[in-house]
């Protein structure tokens, strides 16, 4: 357990060692939301009242851009220090200490779990400051936040297991997650897309993610956001017990 | 005699159909600084990783401190300090938070702030990892290998790089370790190092142990000639010279001559007046004692500083 908190500690304190991390968790899903909001709302001003439930678009971009943020920095956070790691000798170093690879990869997910968390809290309460929405965070967005980031930070696990260095592993999770966010009905409603994209929106976690955020906190749909919670964490769970299972820091 | 504290039997490694280390066997002292001599590739960091738990073993037995490295691994490591080849810690912690980060990997752990004076960090004990000299990096390296009081240390090539006063300043702290009873086995491709800091020398080629022993020991045996060393020779000068010299080693412009005793001088004198026949020159001559380097030439037909094959 000590050898857990004392890897949370310094990953911490090395987190914020590096400006640039403060700047990607802390100022870019802000930009991200203002940016869009600002760009993706005239546009979607033409499309009025575009669910049941007659949300404005801003509501309607909100959980989408949450959820996009926890897919890239989920899996780019962790593929990223895996493979960086790796490269540099910091898992050969590690290897020949006591602390196993699942006590290292437990107290990672914690950190970049609470990571995602409070960049997620910063953006939620600029939109908050700026575009005046009050989402509802209660039990089961914070629990599809959690689990969204699990996902992707076992899905960037995941790819860390095969490529070799930072630009590949920079280059997957960041196109996967591009095409997801293009299929993931965040942007552009499901129902106003094409019929074969509509299909690949049905295989996207992200899809769930965000419809699951957008039922939780804006539409109040809470029976919607319990499913999407369980496809979610279902997903994570696979996702996460794969790309840990194949996570082995020895070089044989 | 001191007992035996790391037993190695029949090792072997195979990379695919590479065998990197080929059957070896060896015994390492208590309090004994061990070095591992060779050239690049010769499989001094796959032997050591294997002692070290990094890399399983293809065949053979490792026993450390009377732990089977198969069955006791996590003893093993309590017990061992390790500075790999190539190692890394975070670059963006200081140099405190780098050593106490991995003494609470331990749950005995000696004083950190007791390790950076051991290792003269104190200058730099809150500047971030990123901003250290290579030389300064390497002496980090060595505190955090110190940092559950091991008993043994293993340091894979801990100079590697260095500029000669870092080399020197690893070289004390070496010195220092084993003046405080621990058990060094190093890897080096100096073999002035190995002299300088080893107890026993184990030469390693091709994944093979050719020699083992003391320097003096060594040198005695195998490289126990004297060398003549006729640098920078014309083509002129060397033809002559290989001509009259009966028994001669040729390295690019160099003629290299052993010295067994008898007819060194005659053979000096000879090669100097060769040199000094008009043109056919050279640009220097002298006597090399024998090294290391000339018990590895003369064993394997290689240099040891340029790389095995
Ligand atoms: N992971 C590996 N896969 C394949 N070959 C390897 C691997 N590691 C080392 N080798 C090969 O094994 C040989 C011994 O390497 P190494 O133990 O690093 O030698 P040294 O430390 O003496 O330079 C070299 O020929 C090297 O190319
Ligand atoms: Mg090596």
């Amino acid at each position: 357990m000590s050898r857990i908190s004392t890897d949370l500690k310094y990953s911490f304190i090395e987190t914020f060692n590096d400006k640039t991390n403060i700047a990607i968790f802390f100022i870019f899903p802000t930009i991200l939301f203002l940016l869009l909001g600002n760009v993706l709302g005239g546009l979607g001003s033409q499309l009025p009242n575009n669910t049941a439930s007659g949300m404005n678009y801003f509501d309607f971009l909100l959980p989408g851009i949450l959820a996009i943020f926890i897919t890239m920095t989920g899996a780019q956070m962790a593929a990223g220090t895996i493979v960086n790691y790796r490269k540099s000798g910091v898992f050969r170093k590690l290897a020949t200490t006591p602390i196993s690879n699942m006590e290292w990869i437990a107290a990672r997910i914690i950190m970049w779990t609470v990571l995602v968390l409070l960049s997620l809290a910063v953006a939620i309460f600029a939109a908050w400051l700026i575009m005046g929405i009050h989402p509802n965070i209660n039990l089961i967005s914070l629990l599809l936040m959690v689990a969204g980031t699990a996902l992707f930070v076992g899905f960037g696990i995941l790819v860390a297991n095969f490529v070799k260095d930072e630009g590949a592993a920079f280059t997957v999770t960041m196109g996967t997650a591009f095409l997801l966010t293009l299929v993931s009905g965040t942007f552009i409603p499901v129902e106003t897309m094409p019929w074969f994209l509509q299909y690949l929106t049905k295989i996207s976690p992200l899809t769930y993610l965000s419809e699951g955020l957008r039922s939780s906190m804006i539409t109040g749909n809470t029976g919607d956001a319990v499913t999407d919670l369980a496809i979610v964490a279902g997903l994570g769970i696979l996702l996460f017990g794969v790309g840990t299972a194949l996570f082995n820091w020895k070089e044989d | 005699m001191p007992e035996n504290v790391i037993k190695v039997k029949s090792l072997v490694k195979k990379y695919g159909d590479f065998t990197a280390v080929n059957d070896i066997s060896f015994n390492i002292k208590k309090g004994e600084v061990f070095a591992f001599l060779g050239p690049n590739g010769a499989g001094k960091t796959t032997t050591v990783e294997m002692m070290e738990c990094l890399k399983s073993l293809t065949a053979g037995s490792i026993n450390i401190l009377g732990y089977d490295i198969k069955k006791d691994e996590i003893e093993i490591k309590r017990r061992i300090g390790v500075l790999p080849q190539d190692f890394g810690v975070s670059v963006f912690l200081t140099v405190y938070q780098n050593i106490d980060y991995f003494a609470q990997m331990y749950p005995k752990h000696v004083n950190v702030d007791s390790l950076i004076k051991m290792l003269g960090l104190e200058d730099k004990r809150d500047t971030l990892f990123m901003y250290l000299s290579g030389g300064l990096k390497q002496r980090v390296g060595i505190a955090i290998s110190l940092v559950n009081d091991p008993e043994i240390i293993f340091l894979d090539e801990p100079t590697t790089g260095l500029d000669p006063k870092a080399r020197r300043d690893v070289w004390n702290a070496i010195k220092d370790l084993k003046a405080r009873g621990k058990t060094v086995v190093l890897t080096t491709h100096y073999m002035e190092e190995a002299q300088n800091l080893a107890d026993r020398v184990c030469i390693l080629h091709n994944g093979q142990i050719i020699a083992e022993g003391t320097s003096e020991d060594l040198i005695s045996r195998y490289g126990g000639d004297k060398m003549l060393i006729i640098r920078k020779c014309s083509d002129k000068a060397k033809n002559e010279l290989i001509k009259t010299i009966p028994e001669y080693t040729i390295d690019g412009d160099n003629v290299l001559v052993k010295l067994s005793g008898g007819d060194d001088m005659k053979i000096i004198s000879k090669a100097a007046s060769i040199i000094d026949t008009g043109k056919s020159t050279c640009e220097e001559l002298y006597i090399k004692k024998a090294t290391l380097e000339g018990v590895f030439l003369n064993l394997t037909g290689d240099k040891l500083t340029e790389g095995g094959k």
